[in-house]
């Protein structure tokens, strides 16, 4: 029969002539057959053969209850102690790291405006320096114009003084060849056609490198 | 008893798992200091600001181009050439033979008359001499073209504005145009009339030939580097130029 299977709600009635075991667990356990056992534990044979025999003091903590109850008490204090602790250096840490992080805040704002003001900055001077090279490019190509206009100028001045020269020469040769022409008693007429040949060639060639200069302004 | 076992090492494995959060280190001492962030940006380099070599827009190889115009016995012609030293031009033969005289024009209108010329019977080569100081040079080159490398050509070409045109060497090859005997460059760019004497560059910008003729199909030749240092080096092979215009 099992112990679980007699309630141990009487246990007054049935102390006088049973003695009460008490098992590690705590609860009372009756027995009929078999004698008590020996407890080597003298607190508790004390406890149940007292002779006063005062009742359920069976029920009541052991001693050995109140020391671990006390070594949990010391346990959960450490730990408390240790908790704050930790809750207050844990605090203190995250003071520091808010405190750096507002202040790295209030740097990166600042960079970033000055970023903002470095690139407005960059973008102006890059439209200033792109302004700067279309203007260096127009007042190069126009040096270059104006130095080509001047050179091609030059060359014509040079070729209108060469036509001019020639045509003078041409001049002056018709003059001499009708001063010849005016004497004729004094030359042969041979050398006097020859001349006028000679005269005519030039004068016509002078003439044709004039048309020919201005055929060349037209085609230009 | 049992519990207070377990919850030991449930604390160590806890703290194992986890480091205690320390301080903030201090910011370092290189922080940027915004209240003196320099606000001058930095230039970024721009290509097109990187090709011009010079304060007034123009390159060295165009400061030191020349148009040249010479009247010679019967006619006008036009070239170029470039400037060797303060008072040397370097041209073509063709440009200069028989010239009574030589004018010559640099990139920005400034004139210079020529004093005297001397020329190459074995390529087509000249040299111009000047009594005013020229202010630029063209440095010779010390290498010659590899293929394929782009090559500038500054000049004048038809006597117009100045140009540089831009093209690959190909090769040498026999001189079939001109009446030279030394061998001449042939690259692949196209110029024209006018463009007579301008001097070939190197991607270094130096001279490394001289331009004299085109076929007109998008192809020149030029006097090679190494007739051009043979021309400068020996003073035996600068024949005098007199016009001769009977």
């Amino acid at each position: 029969m099992s112990t679980n299977d007699e309630p141990t709600s009487r246990p007054s009635d049935r102390e006088t002539r049973f003695p009460v075991v008490a098992p590690k667990s705590g609860l009372p356990v009756f027995s009929s057959t078999s004698p008590p056992p020996v407890r080597s534990d003298p607190p508790h044979t004390t406890a149940a053969s007292s002779a006063d025999a005062s009742p359920p003091t069976a029920f009541s903590p052991p001693p050995v209850k109140k020391s671990h109850a006390r070594g949990w008490v010391v346990v959960l204090a450490v730990v408390c102690a240790g908790l704050a602790t930790l809750a207050a250096y844990l605090w203190v840490i995250n003071e520091q790291w808010q405190d750096q992080n507002d202040e790295l805040r209030t740097q990166v704002a600042s960079l970033n405006a000055d970023v903002a003001e470095n690139n407005a900055q960059i973008q102006g001077l890059q439209a200033e320096l792109t302004n700067a090279q279309e203007n260096l490019e127009g007042a190069t190509g126009k040096v270059t114009d104006l130095a080509d206009s001047s050179a091609n100028a030059k060359d014509q001045a040079a070729f209108l003084t060469e036509l001019a020269d020639s045509f003078q020469q041409c001049a002056e040769a018709q003059a001499s060849h009708i001063s010849h022409l005016e004497n004729a008693s004094r030359y042969t007429a041979s050398s006097l056609a020859a001349e006028g040949r000679d005269v005519s060639n030039y004068c016509s060639d002078v003439e044709q490198s004039y048309l020919d200069y201005q055929a060349s302004l037209k085609s230009s | 008893m049992r519990r207070l076992l377990l919850l030991v090492p449930a604390a160590v494995a806890l703290a194992g798992c986890s480091v205690l959060p320390q301080s903030p280190p201090p910011l370092p001492s290189t922080a940027p200091d915004t209240a003196n962030t320099s606000t001058t940006p930095t230039p970024s380099a721009s290509p097109s600001v990187a090709a011009v070599t010079v304060a007034d827009g123009f390159t060295d190889q165009e400061h030191a181009a020349l148009r040249i115009r010479a009247r010679t016995c019967d006619e006008f012609t036009v070239g170029s050439g470039f400037m060797l030293d303060a008072h040397t031009v370097v041209t073509n033969r063709h440009v200069v033979e028989d010239a009574q005289n030589i004018t010559l024009t640099t990139y920005d209108g400034e004139q210079y008359e020529g004093t005297s010329s001397v020329m190459a019977d074995f390529a087509d080569l000249a040299l111009v001499t000047v009594d005013e100081p020229l202010e630029f040079a063209a440095p010779i080159g010390s290498a010659e073209p590899a293929p394929d490398d782009e090559l500038d050509v500054v000049g004048y070409p038809l006597g117009g504005p100045l140009e540089t045109r831009t093209g690959p060497y190909v090769k040498r090859v026999p001189d079939t145009i001109g009446q030279g005997r030394d061998d001449v460059d042939l690259i692949k760019v196209e110029a024209e009339h006018g463009n007579s004497g301008s001097a070939v560059y190197d991607p270094n910008g130096q001279v490394v030939g001289v331009l004299y003729a085109t076929d007109k199909k998008g192809e020149s030749f030029a006097v090679t580097l190494q007739s051009l240092n043979t021309f400068l080096s020996d003073t035996s092979l600068q024949l005098p130029n007199d016009a001769d215009c009977g």
